[in-house]
């Protein structure tokens, strides 16, 4: 399997699968959002900080 | 698919007053500009007319189908690392093919260059084997027109925080975006290291600016379009208010074969293929070329005449030669909490600490750092992942749900060196979809262009694991074979057989024939060349007005 891994054919297939896990369900793949749930990624039009962790620390400690 | 707004239509024998070939950073700059002077313009440019609605967060279409880019099938290019090499068929390049241009779907780094960009090898001396020269132009000359830029377009950061920056007469318009996460550790690992991270300036509005509305940080900045604007890319900018003038035509679709001369040698305008592969002249009184830094010495290449058998304006030989890509290193980290990249611009943090890397090291070059992460869903699943975790199964799987939000890079962007060989050519055998020889491409990295980029690279690493990093690896840093900043190929200067264009971009050898993009840079800068693509253009539309109205052109 280790070896397979590695072969072109499996790179070409691996590629496939992940375009169709992790691609927009708008083309068919990634069935409500399954993949895009899974890693944690939204598709939202709009966010406001906060975004993380630690910008979320040094908002904190400037206050 | 292509809109193209109400807006003045010229017909092909209208002497319109300038021709503009490419529609992007810099074309669409100067068709503003010189539209806005009293001029008329007709602007073609081979891509569509994309309106921000059409732009999406669609991964796959928008870069796997080259929705905003050049493509690779109807516009083949070929690659060698020396002329003694054969060309093979390769994607080599990547532009931005649409009005608008490489900006659509840039990172929207907006970086000046500094004083000594412009007069490094009087500063540092001559490296035998490369091109390595002074522009005829100084930091000075352009600073009013990198200004002009930032407030036109509109961009976004805070003057003095860097120490290394050049003066200005002007703060940013609009104050910085706020941090992510990325940005905070990166301050935190560079002030470790006793370095001088600041705000990164970005050429994306904070604030509502000029009837436009700010970033609503939905993370899809480089490789897609804005759908918000707030990229101030051309396209939401320069291109409505020049066709408000009602003097600018601009013609999508529009892909230019060959510059037209007449029996004195002067430009009478321009063949082009329209949509449908009709074939029509534009006539104008000037032609100004501005197709970046591999379509336009492709155009004067092909634009070759019995007065000018080895390509127009070609008489220094240099048309194409002098590619300089920059150079471009990735170094990566996983962190403890989450950071949640995928939201918001890019990049919030860089540095210029090793914007001239000591020379005592024994090479020439420099760079900036920059934190960021360009991954979106599908492409963290391939480029995102380190080489020492499980590439497949449950355990891959695993490593990306815990590391898509966990995840930072640091980039270092640096210095190439002009090299005679590193060029844009004509392929001898391989066509394009019109039938036209391809564009080859021969690009070898100098030996310092690698130093410098290794050197950056370890800088990256470095500041990774003094902000905490769990884990740090990075992409192997060598030779590239693929150039995404088109830069040198028709070099500015004062003498005529060792520049393409003098400093005010008309050519030495046609007066009324003049280039502007990246290819008028002497040097690479260091890494974010397009604010100097759009100051120049600025010049140039000054300098280019002024001898229009003494009717000198």
């Amino acid at each position: 399997m280790k070896a397979m891994e590695k072969s072109d054919d499996f790179g070409t297939l691996k590629g496939y699968v992940l375009v169709g896990f992790f691609g927009d369900p708008a083309d068919g793949g990634n069935k409500d959002e399954i993949g895009w749930k899974l890693i944690g990624f939204e598709d939202h039009f709009y966010y406001a900080p906060p975004f993380g962790y630690y910008d979320a620390q040094a908002v904190k400690e400037k206050a | 698919m292509s809109t193209a707004p109400e807006q003045r239509r010229y017909k092909l024998t209208d002497n319109v007053d300038f021709l503009i070939i490419g529609c992007g950073a810099s074309g669409s700059v100067l068709a503003r500009e010189l539209s806005r002077n009293g001029f008329s313009v007709v602007a073609l440019e081979q891509g569509p007319w994309l309106d921000r609605k059409q732009f999406t967060h669609d991964e796959y279409r928008v870069q796997a189908q080259n929705l905003l880019t050049n493509n690779p099938q109807k516009q083949p290019t070929t690659f060698r690392k020396t002329p003694a090499d054969k060309a093979v068929k390769q994607p080599a390049v990547i532009y931005g093919r649409m009005v608008g241009g490489g900006t659509v779907h840039f990172t929207a780094n907006y970086w000046r260059f500094h004083e000594i960009d412009f007069i490094e090898a009087s500063k540092k001396g001559a490296i035998a084997g490369t091109g390595f020269a002074d522009w005829p132009i100084t930091y000075a000359d352009l600073e009013p027109y990198y200004t002009k830029a930032e407030w036109e377009l509109g961009a976004s950061g805070q003057a003095g925080a860097s120490p290394f920056d050049p003066p200005r007469s002007k703060p940013y318009p609009l104050p910085p975006m706020p941090v992510k996460s990325s940005g905070v550790l990166f301050e935190q690992g560079a002030r470790k290291l006793g370095l001088n991270p600041f705000p990164a300036p970005v050429a994306v509005i904070s604030q509502a600016y000029q009837g436009r509305l700010p970033c609503a940080h939905c993370g899809f900045c480089q490789g897609f379009g804005c759908e918000m604007g707030a990229k101030s890319s051309p396209l939401p900018t320069m291109v409505p208010q020049a066709v408000a003038t009602g003097r600018c035509e601009i013609r999508p679709h529009s892909y230019v074969r060959k510059i037209e001369l007449d029996a004195k040698g002067r430009a009478i305008g321009a063949v082009y293929f329209d949509q449908h592969g009709k074939e029509s002249l534009q006539h104008a009184k000037a032609v100004i070329v501005a197709s970046n830094g591999s379509e336009t010495p492709r155009l004067l290449l092909l634009s070759k005449s019995n007065r000018f058998p080895n390509g127009l304006a070609n008489s220094s030989g240099l048309v194409g030669k002098y590619l300089m890509f920059n150079t471009d290193t990735i170094a990566q980290g996983t962190f403890e909490h989450e950071l949640n990249e995928y939201k918001s611009i890019e990049v919030t943090r860089i540095s210029h600490d090793f914007y001239e890397i000591d020379p005592k090291f024994g090479f020439y070059g420099g760079g900036g750092l920059s934190a960021r992460f360009l991954w979106t869903p599908i492409s963290f699943s391939f480029g995102g992942v380190p080489p020492s975790a499980p590439q497949w199964g449950s355990e891959y799987k695993k490593y990306l749900a815990k590391n898509f939000n966990r995840t930072m890079m640091v980039m270092g962007h640096g210095t190439s060196l002009p090299l005679a060989d590193n060029s844009i050519s004509l392929d001898d055998t391989l066509k394009d979809a019109w039938g036209l020889p391809a564009m080859r491409v021969t690009y070898k990295d100098h030996p310092d262009d690698i130093k410098a980029a290794k050197y950056m690279n370890g800088k990256a690493m470095d500041i990774l694991e003094a902000a905490g990093a769990l884990q740090t690896w990075s992409f192997p840093v060598g030779e590239q074979n693929l150039g995404y900043h088109l830069l040198g190929t028709c070099r500015m200067g004062n003498d005529p057989r060792s520049s393409v264009i003098n400093s005010g971009h008309r050519t030495h050898d046609v007066a009324n024939l003049f280039l502007c993009d990246g290819s008028s840079l002497v040097t690479s800068g260091r890494g974010q060349p397009t604010e100097s693509i759009q100051a120049l253009a600025f010049r140039a539309s000054d300098r280019i007005t002024a001898l229009a109205k003494k009717g000198e052109i």
